[in-house]
């Protein structure tokens, strides 16, 4: 059983209407989980990669991914939103749910860099995606992406 | 490592700049993709861990398309000649999407000529299972060679250049001195002098991945420079000069490094992961470098040995003939290129030329000296001009990057820069070796018998007028170079039958 992803990692309701919010609550979160001691540095990181081509994916999901020298461990953030957020995705409908991924820039931790990649996998199912979005509990949607991992 | 053998009907690369979501997302849409279609499938992944589920030459040769989704560099080159799609990552990350793009892959029209490599890889299985360990050989060596070639193309082009000064040109104290052409020559021998180094790192990386090439790196700079002796004390010095010993010694630095760092990670897998991030910056690059080297040093200690007996070989040969001498030039030149060997015949000319030239013009030292720099200097010309020769007679036994390197082979022939042939010769020393110790023999041997006399150490055809019988001079070299150059192509078409072969078979 993996446990991986914990449910005080999985936020709901939140306010953000635009992809900088949401990335800025993202980086603001990782500092408060203990993930990173540098917001600014760590929201730089999601912003570089959003310019290298947006993390909006389909069905109302996005990816971000952060990989910086400031991220201490390998972790995933979940946060759903309250309302529609404003990104560019390749449906271009807006996105209701963020996955984010936090990577240390080190060569260290393959492991879990793995178990980063299973997460973006993850995505690709439409059971997982359905999942998410129906759940309103942070336990459950961390349960259902561990899950996932031990798959 | 245990290599799959299953071959697939589509095979992908994947990969974008982070290496951790969409590389994994595109290969998982390819998979589900090719499940819907029924076809089997094998992705190789670029991602932040390195290379996963590496794709094999056969199974690129058996695979009916190729897709590429990738936001950075998969080597998708290897994938020459057949069916393919490219498209940026984020093209691929829906099944809809992914199922389009192995449609039209199935639909492309191959572009350019398979790679050798690929051509050359077992078709079915029983060949695959005999032909392994030869063929990861070659694997290995052949990212080695690729690697090197660009290096000897820009450094010999670059000191050939050089010489259209005058071979003297970047000597300051020279008549014909000018220093543009000094730093031409400086920038020239810096990139050749990367050659060997490159070939040995490369060799070691394709065996051990990126931790190799710190190992294979030294290795290759010690094979260059040998084991540095003090001439006045006889011991290790490291204020001393070695004799390296070539290529050769290249690319066994590079086999040594590459399995080294395999032997390492076996012995260092018991430690615990957390530490791995301290064994990938400090102990392989230390351990490694540090087992290679002394490796090196100890086995380049013998090359002075072997660089001075072949010189006082060479000089007792005096009076043994025309055939013989030759013979013994021709082969020393063409054996190792740039190594004891070659070196040592080289400086037994030079030594001679400038005897030769304080001897004065009529003498017998004199006619002897010049008679010899005349025959070296034709055994290290021919080897690249037979390249050059075998490429545009034997076009389509070549693939497009060597066809390349040997029409510039052409330059670096006519300039006496030998090291343009090195890449030919790695990827095949046997029997390629033996053509190039022929064609340079003849070449030496008619030198010799029709007295010609070449007062200059350096500088190919750029030379020819200061040569006492230019004309039959160019001769020798040009019969040296058409048998030389007939024999490779007849090895090339052999080889290449024998690819087609298994093709049709296939």
């Amino acid at each position: 059983m993996s446990d991986f992803v914990s449910a005080s990692n999985v936020f709901l309701d939140n306010p953000a209407t635009s992809c900088d919010e949401a990335l800025k609550f993202l980086s603001d979160k990782a500092v408060e989980l203990g993930i990173s001691s540098d917001a600014a540095a760590v929201l730089e990181a999601f912003k570089a990669r959003e310019e290298e081509g947006s993390t909006g994916m389909m069905g109302g999901f996005a990816i971000p991914h952060a990989k910086s020298k400031a991220i201490d461990k390998a972790a995933v953030e979940v946060v759903k939103f309250s309302g529609d957020v404003d990104w560019t995705t390749m449906d271009e409908k807006p996105v209701k749910v963020a996955i984010a991924l936090l990577i240390p820039d080190t060569e260290a931790g393959t492991t879990h860099l793995k178990l980063l990649s299973k997460v973006a996998v993850m995505l690709m199912h439409a059971d997982f995606c359905k999942a998410v979005l129906a759940s309103e509990d942070p336990a459950q949607i961390a349960q259902t992406i561990n899950d996932g991992l031990d798959k | 490592m245990a290599e799959d053998k299953q071959t697939y009907d589509i095979i992908a690369a994947t990969g974008c700049p982070t290496g951790i979501a969409h590389t994994f997302m595109a290969k998982e849409a390819l998979q589900q993709a090719a499940a819907a279609k029924g076809l089997t499938i094998k992705v190789e992944t670029h991602g932040q861990v390195g290379i996963e589920d590496e794709l094999t030459p056969a199974q690129i040769k058996a695979a009916k398309a190729v897709v590429v989704a990738a936001d950075k560099d998969v080597e998708a080159e290897r994938f020459a000649g057949k069916p393919m799609v490219t498209v940026g990552v984020s093209k691929c990350l829906s099944q809809e999407a992914a199922e389009a793009l192995i449609d039209r892959a199935l639909a492309a029209k191959p572009a350019g000529e398979v790679t050798s490599e690929v051509a050359a890889a077992g078709s079915d299985d029983e060949v695959v299972e005999k032909e392994t360990v030869g063929h990861t050989i070659y694997k290995h060596l052949m990212n080695g060679v690729s690697h090197m070639l660009v290096f000897v193309v820009a450094g010999g082009v670059l000191t050939a250049v050089s010489f259209l000064w005058g071979i003297t040109s970047y000597d300051s104290t020279a008549s014909d001195y000018n220093s543009f052409a000094a730093m031409l020559k400086i920038i020239g021998g810096i990139a050749m002098n990367l050659m060997v180094p490159v070939l040995s790192a490369y060799i070691a990386e394709s065996i051990g991945k990126r931790p190799a090439l710190v190992p294979g790196f030294v290795a290759g700079m010690i094979a260059i420079t040998g084991l540095p002796v003090s001439a006045e004390t006889g011991l290790i010095d490291a204020g001393g000069t070695g004799v390296g010993f070539g290529f050769l010694g290249g690319i066994v630095g590079g086999f040594l490094s590459g399995y080294v760092i395999l032997g390492l990670e076996k012995l260092l897998s018991k430690m615990p992961e957390n530490l791995n991030g301290l064994k990938a910056i400090f102990l392989y690059p230390l351990l490694s470098t540090f087992i290679v080297g002394l490796v090196m040093l100890g086995i380049s200690g013998p090359m002075a040995t072997i660089n001075t007996g072949m010189m006082n070989f060479l000089k007792s040969l005096d009076s043994s003939g025309p055939i013989v001498l030759g013979l013994a030039i021709g082969c020393m030149c063409a054996f190792d290129m740039g190594g004891p060997v070659n070196k040592a015949a080289y400086v037994t000319g030079t030594a001679l030329l400038t005897e030769a030239l304080t001897a004065g013009v009529g003498t017998d030292t004199y006619n002897f000296g010049t008679n010899f720099m005349a025959a070296v200097s034709a055994a290290c010309i021919v080897p690249p001009l037979i390249t050059t020769f075998a490429v545009i007679v034997g076009k389509k036994y070549f693939s497009q990057e060597d066809h390349d390197a040997g029409i510039v082979n052409l330059i670096l022939g006519c300039t006496h820069i030998t090291e343009g042939a090195i890449p030919f010769m790695t990827k095949n020393i046997w029997p390629v070796m033996p053509i190039m110790m022929c064609g340079s023999s003849i070449a030496s041997i008619l030198t010799i018998f029709w007295g010609v006399h070449d007062p200059a150490p350096h500088g190919g055809f750029l030379v020819l007028p200061v040569v006492d019988g230019g004309g039959l001079w160019v001769l020798a070299i040009l019969i040296g170079t058409v048998v030389g150059g007939i024999l490779f192509v007849a090895f090339k078409k052999y080889e290449y039958d024998k690819a087609h072969k298994g093709l049709e078979a296939a």
